[in-house]
């Protein structure tokens, strides 16, 4: 039984929002990304291209084994090749050797025992990476095996060897919400599932880099990163630095996705530059990059959905089972988030979740663009699409009937605020697909065509804990601007978003801000990139220290212009009276009158979401302050000769807020939509005995530009700026999810064959097809 | 192990240079020559982060030795800018809002120009097909395919 | 890599005399799509490396008393803008526009595509549905061997170390003679075969098959002829229905080729989608559709 109390968010302690101000002189604009310059011109610098002056060249033994300890390590032939400098282990590291972004359970270097193919067990520099591989090959190296779990349900026995501790579970959730087993009682239809998703690794192109440089007493790591603050933290924990003598600096990262969130390179590189007093640098071949870097959490999940025959769903309950693979990275904000998420994008007023993370042998499971919502939303999906059949209803009408809108209450007991844009995305994605789909029919007798249907909603930000951001500004006597932020920029273009936000609370121009970003020598904690929080989160701290500086800016302006503050308008570098538009002064007049008086236009801001923590017996609370919301309609025929799929349509609505800068968020759509295609049709991590077989882009296979389909984005602006800065939300996240159960449910339609089970493969289609 | 001498003709510049001959084209592009917006994303052939033009063709130098650009015209997209200005590829890159992390734009930009300047009136179809050798992650394809569309048509189908 | 020494011989006979003297302690570079990453991952670490891709003489499409030969430097890109192609081998055309993505195509050469045997290759299939034969160099003189011969597979063929490939040629085809071919990849671009089905028919005046090959890709080790089926097409009318009819006998010959591979499961029933497609191919080429 449950109580019927519902979680409201707290008053805010500081103020986003613009009320009244919609007509923007610079958010909502296309603006050309801050690095876009450098980026197609040649001259942008990522990690590998990196060159600096006594440079050597590191690399990483790995364990060839999934479970098990190293009997005997001899390194002396790779110290005997000239142009080797050193072999090092866990012993030599002098401070912590356990890293993890929430739970410090991964090894640096491994010291007690092996729990995964690809452990990291030594590092070796040298002159260069040809001599690096001399070096590797040359280590002795003796093992003695254990028996591997390779399995959930082996993880699950009692007699099963432990990965970590005493349990292999590595964590249990559970979420009820209303009275499950009394409403389902009242359902006229119940549907009842499994789903199974795969273990996905992230492709990005760049594979995993960085150097270190240690130089009087301050180590400097520059690396392909998600997250430069967490990576400090990390090192200077390793080498037993306090954090102000670690910099850790983003470089150009080509692609994140999640899978640059874990350490990768740098503490191995900072190890490394620590002996040996000579920068270090780090790149993994695509190989090595894929092995060890975190995956997405392969699931198992059994949903019980029921329905009045009128459409409104009454109750939910879940199990869901995943594979955290050796160590926890982010595997425990994956498990709260899909059992938050669970019940998908709509007003259940029951709904029980359970869910178990296993530890096992397999790689690493983490965070991936989605962090389990996408996994759960093909299975509350899969479930709307089933129970849309069984009531013989329309798939987006049902949903309109169950959408969340401004005040429902989540399965946690959270009361939505205004800021609920679904209903709009359902509307816009039908209307917008019955103008541009041609009629649902195949165009050769060997084909089949289908329709498919999925929504979600995202959660912006970390699921009910503090994640603050925080930004500084500073105007210049020229009025151009100096923005220190901590957000790392891995192309989805936060830093441009936040000269966006920053120029717009200013009223200056886009081009006036230059953006400090991801170094943390200068700029303040940014937190992960990841969750989609960056433009909210750090967005509202960029807004927050634009403010700070403005009210200086102001105070001196109200004077000047004899205009009191609140009437004083600040845009396209003029300052004027909202009253009297003649009243104005322009900002190199602003500049010199601050110089005269002797101010500085400084501005410091931080942000942290308003959240309460989520009860532990039932998950009641306020995980996120705001959530996005999309749908999506997938368009596609399958070849019943071959079957392969060719997805040839997609329509995906996004509700963002405020589109800070609409073609970055058609951008984010648009590459969500392909990778969302993918994870549906093609793409999955294979292994054996725990060693991934498939680490490749020659086996493991992503769409090319011949195979990705026409896709319409819309924009949905739910626009209310209550929360987030001038009411943005985010869409990194949202962009892939719905299109994996719309692209499933399109090909379970065309073909009127029930999967359930993602990837469908071309193989999968003709078994099924051809079942004897 | 001997060295040996490699002429040839990088981005327009005649170059003369002794080198190691046990290094892929692309390993010899970026740490000798210095031409970094040469991306490896997996030394197979299969990303296209590699891509340059090599004697007017889209190749991928991680399939390539470093001798192999003895006596060769490369290109790569320190190559492509004119006079420090983008060349209408780029702009049309920068314009559609085709980049995102940037790792794949090098060898996006080099397919397009191997395309373009061989066929400046390509048909979109032609397009998809001279880009479906790069990877990307990001985008989804979608302004990129655009980019080399504008591209095209702002050039009116006028040879370079 | 490891450390080798280059050379880049500018003739077949230079090239020859190399191979003479280095045998099977050398590489031989030519597309370089296959061997250069072997040399980088350090499965192969040959003392010398021969990089032939200067040898210009090795690269032409020609016909020539009665036969059509390709040197075995024509890359695949070369054999999709060559007339002669487009005109009189829409097969080889079809195989060629398949291959890998454009810069494999621009570098990738039919002669490493053969001599490398890959069981997911894209040409031998095509070249052995064409009856072609092989034309092998060395110091020691020529050697000419049917493809069928020279296909070991997988990643084997019948060259010696001191020999070169220097030619693929196969008879032309009348107007009476007309070849498909279809392969089935997971994408439409860089997508190495899964399974590939090429059929050649030769016809007799009235339209029936008087001879034919039929080719199965990707199933064994290396591209295969089923006998079984050449024998149930002989005879038949070339119309639709009449060659469609034996598109069981596909499933069954794939069944038998691999009874107990997992692949299995999906090639006997893809096999059918490829092969009526050739069909089709061939009914148009024959202006019979």
């Amino acid at each position: 039984m449950k109580k019927t109390e519902v979680a409201v968010k707290e008053k805010s302690s500081v103020d986003v929002s613009v009320a009244g101000q919609h007509d923007w002189s610079i958010l909502g604009k296309s603006v050309v990304k801050k690095d876009t310059m450098e980026k197609i011109m040649g001259s942008a610098k990522f990690a590998a291209d990196m060159e600096l002056p006594n440079m050597l060249y590191g690399g990483v033994l790995r364990s060839t084994i999934a479970h098990g300890v190293v009997k005997n390590f001899d390194p002396s032939a790779a110290l005997e090749i000239p142009g080797v400098v050193c072999v090092l282990t866990s012993k030599d590291i002098p401070g912590k050797n356990r890293i993890g972004i929430i739970i410090k359970d991964e090894p640096i270097l491994v010291d007690d025992k092996i729990r995964r193919y690809g452990d990291a067990i030594a590092v070796v520099a040298a002159e260069t990476p040809e001599l690096v591989r001399d070096a590797l090959e040359a280590i002795k190296v003796e093992y003695e095996e254990y028996e591997p779990i390779l399995t959930m349900e082996r993880a699950a026995e009692e007699d099963a060897p432990k990965v970590h501790g005493e349990t292999n579970v590595h964590q249990k959730k559970h979420l009820e919400h209303g009275d499950v087993d009394e409403a389902f009682k009242h359902c006229d239809v119940i549907v009842e599932n499994d789903y199974e998703t795969p273990m996905l690794s992230h492709m990005f192109i760049e594979p995993d880099a960085g150097v270190a440089s240690f130089e009087n007493g301050q180590m400097t790591v520059y690396s392909s990163t998600q997250n430069p603050h967490y990576d400090r933290g990390e090192v200077a924990g390793m080498l037993a630095l306090p954090q102000n003598r670690v910099s850790s600096v983003q470089v150009t990262t080509g692609g994140g996705f999640g899978g640059k969130l874990d350490i990768s390179v740098q503490c191995h590189a900072a190890l490394l530059s620590y002996y040996t007093k000579r920068p270090v640098k780090i790149v993994r071949g695509r190989m090595e990059s894929t092995m060890v870097s975190s995956k997405r959490h392969p699931f198992k999940m059994h949903y019980k959905t029921g329905a009045t025959k009128d459409g409104k769903v009454l109750a939910v309950q879940a199990t869901l089972l995943a594979d955290t693979g050796a160590y926890a990275s982010y595997g425990p904000a994956v498990i709260t988030r899909a059992t938050v998420h669970a019940a998908g994008p709509y007003e259940v007023p029951n709904v029980r979740v359970d869910a178990t993370f296993y530890y096992t042998n397999n790689p690493m499971a983490g965070a991936f663009r989605g962090f389990g919502v996408p996994q759960v939303a093909v299975a509350h999906e899969g479930q709307m699409n089933a129970l849309a059949k069984a009531l013989n209803m329309d798939p987006i009408e049902l949903r309109i009937i169950n959408a969340h809108r401004p005040g429902s209450v989540t399965s946690t007991g959270q009361v939505l605020d205004e800021n609920v844009g679904f209903v709009q995305c359902l509307e816009a994605v039908r209307d917008k697909a019955s103008q541009v789909l041609p009629p649902c029919a195949p165009t050769a007798p060997n084909k089949r065509r289908g329709r498919g249907y999925g929504c979600m909603y995202y959660g912006i930000g970390n699921t009910g804990l503090p994640n603050p951001a925080g930004a500084f500004v500073e105007v210049l006597p020229d009025n151009s601007v100096n923005l220190m932020v901590g957000c790392a920029d891995i192309g989805q273009g936060s830093t441009s978003a936040m000269a966006q936000i920053a120029a717009e609370e200013l009223g200056l121009e886009y081009e006036d801000i230059h953006v400090t970003f991801a170094n943390t020598e200068v700029t303040p904690e940014g937190g992960a990139t990841s969750a989609s929080r960056q433009t909210f989160i750090s967005g509202s701290a960029t807004m927050l220290a634009a403010r700070m500086a403005k009210n200086t800016l102001a105070e001196v302006a109200s004077n000047y212009l004899n205009v009191p503050q609140d009437k004083l308008v600040f845009r396209h570098r003029e300052i004027y009276s909202s009253e009297d538009r003649s009243v104005k002064m322009t900002y190199p007049e602003l500049m010199g009158e601050m110089k005269r008086l002797g101010k500085l236009a400084l501005g410091s801001g931080a942000y942290n979401p308003r959240t309460t923590g989520l009860n532990a017996e039932d998950m009641f609370g306020v995980p996120f302050e705001v959530y996005s919301y999309a749908a999506t309609i997938v368009d596609l025929e399958v070849d019943v000769e071959t079957g392969l799929v060719d997805v040839l349509n997609v329509v995906s609505a996004h509700d963002v807020g405020t589109a800070v800068n609409k073609q970055a968020v058609e951008g984010q759509v648009e590459g969500g939509v392909v990778m969302g295609t993918g994870f549906a049709l093609m793409e999955k991590i294979e292994t054996k005995d725990g060693r991934i077989t498939n680490p490749v882009f020659s086996k493991y296979l992503l769409a090319t530009a011949m195979d990705a389909p026409t896709i319409y984005p819309i924009v949905v602006e739910s626009g209310n700026s209550e929360t987030g800065p001038f009411g943005a939300k985010g869409v990194g996240e949202p962009a892939l999810i719905p299109t994996i159960p719309a692209t499933a449910d399109a090909v379970e339609n065309a073909l009127n064959i029930r999967f359930g089970k993602l990837p469908i493969q071309h193989l999968d289609i003709m078994r099924e097809l051809y079942k004897k | 192990m001997e060295q040996i001498k490699i002429q040839f003709n990088l981005n327009g510049n005649d170059i003369s240079v002794t080198a190691d001959p046990n290094k892929r084209l692309v390993d010899f592009l970026r740490e000798d020559m210095g031409m970094t917006s040469v991306k490896e994303g997996c030394g197979e052939g299969e990303c296209g982060a590699c891509t340059i033009i090599y004697n007017g063709k889209a190749v991928t130098s991680c399939l390539m030795l470093a001798g192999q650009a003895d006596g060769s015209a490369i290109v790569t997209l320190e190559g492509v800018a004119e006079n420090g200005q983008l060349n209408y590829i780029q702009q049309a890159f920068v314009d559609a809002g085709a980049v995102q992390c940037g790792y794949c734009t090098p060898g996006m930009v080099l397919s397009a120009k191997a395309l373009l300047d061989k066929k400046p009136n390509a048909t979109d179809e032609e397009i998809r097909r001279a880009m479906s050798g790069n990877l990307c992650r990001c985008t989804g394809y979608s302004k990129i395919i655009k980019a080399v569309e504008m591209a095209r048509d702002a050039k009116g189908g006028v040879r370079e | 890599m490891k450390p080798f020494t280059y050379h880049a011989p500018t003739t077949v006979d230079e090239a020859v005399a190399m191979l003479e003297q280095y045998q099977a302690s050398c590489a031989v570079v030519a597309g370089g799509t296959d061997v250069i990453i072997e040399l980088n991952e350090r499965h192969k670490a040959p003392e010398h490396v021969i990089a032939i891709d200067k040898l210009s003489e090795l690269r032409y499409i020609k016909e020539e008393g009665g036969l059509v030969k390709i040197g075995a430097l024509t890359s695949f890109d070369d054999l999709e803008n060559d007339a002669y192609v487009q005109a009189h081998l829409p097969a080889l055309l079809e195989t060629a526009v398949h291959v890998g993505s454009p810069q494999i195509r621009n570098l990738g050469t039919v002669g490493g595509n053969v001599v490398n045997a890959s069981v997911a290759g894209d040409s031998p299939t095509t070249f052995l549905t064409y009856d072609a034969q092989v034309v092998l160099k060395s110091a020691k003189g020529e050697r000419i061997m049917t493809i069928e011969d020279f296909n070991k597979g997988p990643g084997n063929c019948a060259i010696r170390p001191d020999e070169l490939l220097t030619e693929i040629r196969f008879p032309a085809l009348s107007s009476d003679e007309a070849v498909g071919y279809f392969k089935i990849g997971k994408r439409k671009s860089l997508a190495i075969v899964v399974l590939a089905v090429a059929i050649y028919i030769k016809r007799t005046p009235d339209n029936k098959v008087e001879d034919c090959r039929v080719v199965l890709g990707a199933v064994s080790k290396h591209p295969m002829r089923s006998p079984e089926i050449e024998a149930l097409l002989k005879g038949r009318a070339l119309t639709k229905q009449s060659l469609d009819d034996t598109l069981s006998a596909f499933t069954d010959a794939v069944q038998a080729a691999i009874p107990t591979r997992p692949s299995v499961v999906y090639k006997r029933e893809g096999v059918r989608g490829a092969a009526r497609r050739c069909f089709d191919q061939i009914i148009s080429q024959f202006g019979l559709a």
